[in-house]
């Protein structure tokens, strides 16, 4: 099966188990994000954000606290520790607060997932894990999209395995398949609280697969959920596929006058030369914003929504009034669920959602 | 000389700004703490106004003396009144599930209309109306649609006058007939009308117990494609709206010329906001990349740019009273501020608040 090949083909050179080996590797000097967690100097891309490229493709890095942009250098680091620079234009904007470098990794680099290092002109440094993954110079049409919501860390539950470990299971069970690479649509913790991001994050880099995360409503509070995942409105690629991942924000209150529809625009747009765009999201009601739904689903429809919340497979009708049956609602991974999507040349095509055995007493 | 040339600078950037007047936009990032705010340019103070939380944004009555606006107080969501100081909170009392739209005022400034959810699957959509002197709140548009939403009213029926009855079809003409008469009563709104499983709205004109497609009855067939932000101009004579019928999101302007692109360019353009004169057209475009604000001349649709950049958006511009002056919002410095700017955008000056600040509307001068 072509999936199995592109799954092959990714994981042939550095991905599980050598992941686990790569995180032992890296140097003890540089931290992963700060000591606490939380994103230090590199915004994006991180383990929760990553970029997919193929070798000697530029790809956008985004940093904040740099006075010399100019100045820094970045490199990949693989799980065998050889570093490999980067060839870094700034493209800073001295009018904004954030730094954006365009990178771009050498052409002869090997398929697999890597850290992103980058070197301030002070001399200190900051390393995200599993931030770039390198594709295979051929994609194949077919791939296996994993799609794991509502993880729900933290959660107290009498007489029900404990999140962390169903969520470890599911992570397992999705490792063993063909899957390329997997979304991850919020309520990754169950109050927002730190230590629920610390061990979710923990657990994360147990996925040999790049995942894709957006935020829950449980997972803002206190924009504890911005200090950890950093931006909440983003755009990837992913071979001639693109990935639009955004916030349905509070229940009750659209965010039709925040800078969100003006960024989805631009990113639906930036996504229009894709073979299919796949929206990731966490929840979506009537209530919420117009604007948003004009963009995604009626003047660019998108190919696919994906999201959870509601711990259920979909009802009739439910989802976004104009998307009609292009939306997968997955039922949630703190009750061990997970759902393969295979995307075809023909469009997204979901399995029935899969369920990991032996861990839940019903 | 280099101190007289700064203190001239400072002189100028000093009238930059307008010298009174009122800006009540949301504050806040989270939007569970969102709460309406008023910014004084003769003081040059802000005041938290708004009332509970999860504000939304702010609508002023067309006499400057109360703000409308969704939110939440204790447990119930809905559509809060406030005056201008921040007296008096109160909220409609519904049996309805209140949806974020913009609470919107009738002209008298007695009623305000907003959109509600009437539940099911695909949800139902429908528009109420509040009566401030009575306190009741009561459903428009009878049963014509399975979905009505984003109000707003037709500052007069001028527009719905100018309608020949004879020349419309026999069913269109008894329909549009009882329309006037119920508009002569109660007054008349336009709406957009939703439609289970397509993908597509109708502008429609809404009275208390009927509702008709304008575009039908203003001879303009409806090409099914997604309207929205209806707005008419202040006196009912024009009908900005955006639609998606030429393949991109285009301002149309339905007048007396018939339906005309107000905006044409192949990037999206949306948010319509009449001048004070009913000439201009404020609106937010992505023809230059990013989104920007811009004015359209409605007459030649000639477009020029007041607040654009490669490197930030602007967004949500509202008018001064007088004309003279745009506020709108721009994350120029890292997060959503109000910043003014006369009509050509020459000069751009920012309000730093805080927090963000969301959805400004200028405050009318009132009669």
């Amino acid at each position: 099966m072509a999936g199995c090949h592109l799954y092959r083909y990714l994981t042939s050179q550095i991905f599980f188990p050598g992941i686990l080996l790569f995180l032992l590797l890296v140097p003890g000097g540089a931290f992963a994000r700060k000591e606490d967690g939380t994103l230090d100097r590199i915004l994006s891309p991180h383990n929760g954000q990553p970029v997919i490229v193929r070798a000697g493709m530029p790809f956008d890095v985004l940093l904040r606290d740099i006075t010399s942009p100019a100045e820094v250098s970045c490199a990949l680091i693989g799980a065998d520790s050889v570093e490999y620079p980067l060839t870094v234009k700034s493209t800073a904007d001295e009018q904004s607060i954030y730094t954006r470098l365009e990178c771009q990794p050498p052409e002869q680099i090997q398929p697999g997932g890597y850290a992103l290092r980058i070197t301030a002109p002070d001399g200190t440094t900051d390393t995200n894990f599993r931030a770039v993954w390198i594709l295979a110079p051929e994609i194949s049409e077919y791939y296996v999209l994993a799609h794991v919501t509502d993880v729900h860390i933290g959660k107290q539950r009498n007489n029900r395995p404990d999140p962390e470990k169903v969520f470890a299971a599911v992570i397992d069970e999705i490792n063993k398949t063909d899957a390329a690479l997997c979304a991850i649509t919020g309520d990754i913790t169950e109050n927002a609280d730190p230590e629920q991001f610390r061990r979710f994050l923990g657990l994360l880099d147990r996925f040999s697969v790049p995942t894709l995360v957006c935020s829950g409503n449980h997972d803002r509070d206190n924009l504890q959920y911005e200090r950890f995942m950093g931006l909440q409105t983003w755009a990837r690629t992913f071979g001639s596929d693109g990935f639009l991942v955004f916030d349905t924000k509070d229940y009750v209150v659209a965010d039709d006058w925040g800078p969100q529809p003006g960024i989805l625009h631009r990113l639906r747009r930036m996504l229009r030369p894709c073979r299919f765009t796949i929206g990731l999201t966490h929840r979506y009601e009537p209530a919420m914003g117009v604007r948003s739904q004009l963009v995604l689903f009626a003047d660019d429809p998108i190919d696919l929504l994906l999201y959870g919340h509601t711990h259920q497979e979909r009802r009739p009708g439910e989802g976004p009034y104009w998307a009609g049956d292009r939306v997968v609602i997955t039922p949630a991974c703190v009750d061990g669920y997970y759902r393969l999507i295979d995307i075809t040349a023909q469009g997204p095509v979901p399995r029935s959602a899969a369920r990991v055995s032996g861990i839940h007493p019903d | 000389m280099i101190t007289g040339l700064l203190i001239s600078m400072a002189a100028i950037l000093e009238a930059a700004l307008p010298e009174n007047g009122q800006v009540a936009f949301i504050a806040g990032e989270e939007q569970k703490k969102r709460i309406i705010t008023v910014y004084d340019f003769s003081t040059r103070q802000f005041r938290k106004v708004g009332a509970g939380t999860h504000n939304g944004a702010p609508s002023w009555s067309p006499d400057g003396q109360v703000l409308a606006f969704t939110g939440r107080i204790d447990d119930r969501y809905g559509v809060i009144t406030v005056n201008a100081d921040g007296s008096n909170p109160r909220m409609a009392d519904l049996d309805f599930e209140v949806l974020d739209d913009m609470p919107r005022w009738s002209a008298d400034g007695k009623k305000l209309a907003f959109s509600v959810s009437l539940g099911g699957e695909p949800p139902r959509f429908g528009i109420a109306v509040w009566d401030l002197a009575t306190n009741e709140t009561a459903l428009w548009g009878g049963d014509a649609f399975p979905s009505l939403r984003a109000p707003v009213w037709m500052p007069s029926t001028d527009l719905l006058m100018a309608l020949d009855v004879q020349t419309q079809q026999d069913d269109i003409s008894d329909k549009l007939f009882a329309l006037r008469e119920d508009a002569e009563k109660h007054g008349v709104l336009l709406a957009l009308a939703w439609f289970p499983g397509k993908q597509y709205t109708e502008p429609v004109l809404v009275t208390l117990s009927v509702a008709l497609p304008l575009l039908y009855v203003a001879k303009a067939p409806s090409d099914r494609s997604a309207e929205w932000m209806l707005l008419p101009d202040h006196k009912g004579r024009q009908i900005a709206f955006e639609s998606d019928m030429g393949g991109d999101r285009e301002i149309y302007v339905l007048g007396k010329r018939g339906v005309v692109n107000a905006t044409n360019h192949p990037a999206a353009d949306w948010f319509p906001k009449w001048s004070p004169n009913d000439r201009m057209l404020a609106f937010e475009s992505f023809r230059d990349g990013r989104r920007g604000v811009y004015l359209s001349v409605v007459e030649t649709a000639r477009v020029s740019p007041v607040a654009v950049s490669a490197s930030w958006d602007c967004w949500s511009p509202d008018w001064s009273p007088d004309g003279k002056w745009l506020v709108y919002v721009s994350n120029r410095n890292g997060k959503p501020d109000l910043w003014i700017t006369d009509q050509d955008g020459g000069h751009a000056e920012a309000i730093p608040a805080d927090s963000w600040a969301l959805a400004p509307a200028w405050r009318p001068k009132g009669n």
